[in-house]
């Protein structure tokens, strides 16, 4: 009961915080949408409808809002740098799990948004969706979905606590940043991408926060493709957390050895 | 007349939110609003070069009369008028003539050596070289910070910061100058170096200072005439040592015997605060204390006798809590 | 007439000054430099490198060849490190300075409250961005053979001057918005997002909903007007419109700003 009402009051807090999430909310919608209209006027694209590309980039601004946790400011800055960590280790609650509910508080909240986005996006564009029907596609795409925010979260959590050791964790950030633009295929479909790139990139985490859940949910992958994405999902979720832990036990030494 | 205030008033519009989560999910559907009354129909005349303290209670409405009268806030109601400009109007003009200084605000640029952010300063007030110079020589020889000007602010200790501060906001020898709570936050020793510094830079430029806090001590050694606010309303305008005369009409007699003295001997005599083996406190009209005192000399063997003041501060409390009723 | 001139002048003095401060500032913090280099270095390139990507199977967009859009990505880094260093960091700070108070500083000081809010702070660093992207420019223009005669290039200049002041109106506009709302933050956030739209091709903006075009428009001419100027495909009604569109847009800005401060209420009673 306890742990509900620390739950809720996570909760309590992202909700007083609406206002912020509403413009974080549009600042996630703009680049897909200029790509949307971007690939509009190409002259040739490669394998893709119209409708496709729209759809993706559609599904693309409900996944990221659902899925990509931002907490590594939060973790790397303010309570590591700046000591905020120090109240949350005398707390008798996981700081992990703290902040996870945190996290999933926002991406609740901005998920709603989305899906918002969405229902008007779709009445007003009926026919411009493309959408996977079948309900075992459907099902695989939720779980799917579901282990991409924890990989995306554990991920995250390991960038946010590379702060225990950079002094400047601005270039590392941004770095990552970067690379989950153009990896993760908020930029574009992966599918766009140079092949030889692709190949490299398809492997790695990103493809699994953002791309491999799209596509998922638009129908483009059979069943046992989805199963593929959802044992690579796993296997990155896996070394993500062994690396998470194996990093917050020498990053704690360090940061009570110390004292902030 | 340098300062003016007819019938200031100033509201906010705040919003109240139930507290808990459901208080949550329904403040994203509906909120309620009401009106807080900031500075509540406050009139007052300030002339040339005095130094007046406002005290009261946090939230009374101090801080908001300063930001009406150095031209941040835009009244809701009256008329302020100071070295015959309408502060909120920010003329140039008049604002290289004012000062607001609030307690822990900086201004300097923190990487930086404060003689920098002076120049800037200079700049920004248009200060002649002559006159920045001769201020500046002044002002750091006053406050002793000749020896820290060229090291960055962020190595400097917090007492060198604030004078830094200080003399910024000063460079440019403001006429009116408004200090909002300067030594909060301070300790006793820099609390006493600035109250001293105040009192020179008053007597040596007869700048005409207001100065607002809730340390008493600030307000006695610097003041001679204050304004007390509470709930936004001026509860009285005057001279500090009238309102001792006007509000304490007791004073407490400590007294200390030479053996321990039964109660009812000396009950009598006044109002018994406290009684600790063989000092006695006794609280006493005004008008009497003299008399009693006397009484006490002669009725018993006294080791040591005091007629002391009530504290200044139980006097104001009481001032709040009677306008309270 | 004469109030005007030792305005010009006194705010001559008070920026000269900035130089210097936010010069000397600059080289107070060593470690920063390397950090900013790289961040800088990464955006600088991920703007081109975006643009490479998006075109690596697509031959032409909306008429614009492979080419030409390298060159909107280029001209971005141009303008648009122009606009960060002289301004950004006012722009940032814009809510902590409303929300802790600071204003009240502002305020009180004998010279405008927008001048001090938006031009304080100059990060140098972000000429390194500058740096690649006209590095960039030119080679891509070469590559293309275009000629940039001395009067194209400064058609250029001008027009990157009035570029930066339509940026910097726009941002203006809308962070005045945080007197109201103090708690937006990340509204700088935003409008760093915002900024893209100005990377693309201005054709692909039409047939998109009416009222965000409106809204939006003037982003979406300033890097292609100068980047048509500089293939000489300008044309002069676009240039007129383009300067005067950075003129009003700067008066409404400043009236806007003038307008909110009445309903500053700034920090603690």
């Amino acid at each position: 009961m306890r742990n509900l009402k620390i739950i809720l009051l996570q909760f309590q807090e992202v909700i007083e915080d609406r206002s912020r999430i509403f413009v974080w909310f549009l600042l996630g919608i703009i680049t897909p949408l200029i790509m949307i209209l971007f690939w509009r006027g190409a002259s040739h694209i490669p394998g893709w409808t119209s409708n496709e590309i729209t759809s993706y980039y559609l599904l693309a601004i409900i996944i990221n809002a659902i899925i990509m946790c931002q907490q590594e400011e939060h973790v790397g800055t303010i309570d590591i740098q700046e000591g905020g960590l120090s109240s949350y280790l005398l707390k008798p609650f996981s700081y992990f799990w703290l902040i996870f509910f945190n996290e999933l508080a926002y991406r609740l909240l901005q998920g709603i948004l989305g899906i918002l986005l969405l229902v008007v996006f779709v009445g007003f564009f009926p026919g411009l969706f493309a959408f996977a029907k079948s309900p075992d596609v459907l099902f695989l795409s939720v779980i799917i979905a579901i282990v991409a925010f924890l990989l995306t979260f554990i991920f995250k959590m390991i960038i946010g606590i590379l702060a225990f050791w950079l002094t400047e964790t601005r270039g590392a950030f941004e770095a990552t940043n970067v690379m989950i633009v153009i990896f993760s295929g908020l930029l574009m479909p992966l599918a766009f991408l140079p092949s030889w790139l692709e190949q490299i990139v398809s492997k790695m985490p990103f493809a699994y926060m953002i791309y491999f859940p799209v596509i998922a949910f638009e129908g483009k992958l059979t069943v046992l493709e989805l199963w593929q994405v959802l044992f690579m999902e796993f296997f990155w979720l896996g070394i993500c957390l062994l690396i998470y832990k194996k990093l917050w036990q020498e990053g704690i030494k360090q940061y009570t050895a110390v004292g902030q | 007349m340098v300062i003016s205030v007819s019938h200031l008033s100033k509201y906010y519009k705040v919003h109240q939110k139930e507290p808990g989560f459901v208080g949550s999910l329904k403040s994203l559907v509906s909120r309620r609003y009401f009106d807080s009354k900031a500075v509540d129909d406050v009139s007052f005349t300030i002339n040339e070069g005095e130094l007046i303290g406002f005290i009261g209670p946090n939230g009374a409405g101090k801080t908001t009369t300063l930001k009406c009268l150095s031209g941040l806030l835009y009244p809701t109601s009256g008329k302020v008028d100071v070295l015959g400009y309408t502060p909120f109007a920010r003329k140039n003009v008049f604002l290289k003539q004012i000062s607001l200084v609030m307690g822990q605000k900086n201004q300097l640029w923190w990487d930086l050596p404060a003689s920098d952010s002076f120049l800037l300063n200079k700049e920004i007030y248009e200060i002649s070289d002559k006159d920045y110079n001769q201020t500046l020589d002044e002002l750091t020889t006053l406050l002793d910070v000749k020896s820290v000007l060229d090291i960055q602010v962020r190595k400097l200790s917090l007492g060198q910061r604030m004078k830094c501060e200080l003399i910024a906001a000063l460079l440019h020898r403001p006429r009116v100058l408004f200090l909002d709570e300067p030594t909060i936050g301070l300790d006793v020793v820099m609390q006493q170096k600035l109250r001293d510094f105040v009192k020179e830079y008053n007597k040596r430029y007869n700048a005409t200072i207001l100065l607002t806090s809730h340390y008493m001590k600030d307000v006695e050694q610097l003041c001679e005439r204050v304004i007390i606010i509470d709930h936004g309303k001026v509860l009285y305008d005057g001279a500090l040592s009238d309102i001792v005369k006007k509000y304490a009409k007791y004073k407490t007699i400590s007294v200390v015997f030479e053996k321990e003295i039964e109660r009812s001997k000396f009950e009598k005599l006044g109002k018994v605060i406290g009684v600790e083996g063989t000092k006695v406190l006794l609280s006493v009209p005004r008008e009497a204390s003299s008399k009693v005192a006397a009484k006490l000399l002669d009725t018993f063997t006294v080791e040591d006798l005091n007629i002391e003041e009530p504290n200044i501060e139980d006097i104001i409390h009481d001032v709040f809590s009677h306008h309270k009723r | 007439m004469e109030i005007f001139f030792k305005k010009t002048k006194h705010y001559t003095k008070v920026y000269k000054m900035l130089l210097r401060l936010n010069f000397a500032r600059l080289l107070a913090y060593r470690a920063d430099l390397v950090n900013s280099t790289i961040a800088h270095t990464i955006w600088a390139s991920f703007t081109i490198v975006q643009m490479l990507l998006l075109t690596s199977k697509t031959s032409h967009i909306f008429g614009w060849s492979r080419n030409e859009l390298l060159i909107l990505a280029g001209m971005y880094n141009i303008i648009y490190s122009f606009f960060y260093m002289f301004f950004s960091r006012g722009f940032n700070q814009f809510s902590t300075t409303i929300n802790f108070g600071r204003l009240d500083g502002i305020l009180t000081k004998p010279i405008d409250s927008q001048f001090l809010m938006t031009c304080l702070n100059i990060t140098y660093t972000h000429l390194i961005r500058l740096i690649w992207g006209v590095g960039f420019l030119a080679y891509v223009l070469f590559t293309m053979r275009v000629i940039v005669t001395p009067l194209v290039l400064l058609g250029f200049i001008v027009l990157v001057v009035f570029s930066v002041m339509i940026i910097y109106s726009f941002w203006m506009l809308i962070m005045t918005l945080t007197i109201w709302f103090p708690k937006l933050s990340n509204l700088a956030d935003l409008l760093y997002q915002i900024n893209q739209i100005s990377k693309f091709p201005q054709e692909i903006y039409k047939g998109a909903s009416l009222y965000l075009l409106i809204l939006l428009f003037p982003l979406t001419v300033v890097i292609v007007t100068p980047a048509k100027e500089i293939l000489q495909k300008v044309l002069v009604g676009d240039v007129i419109g383009f300067i005067a569109c950075a003129l009003m847009l700067f008066i409404v800005s400043r009236r806007f700003w003038r307008f909110a401060l009445r309903f500053y209420t700034s920090a603690s009673g």
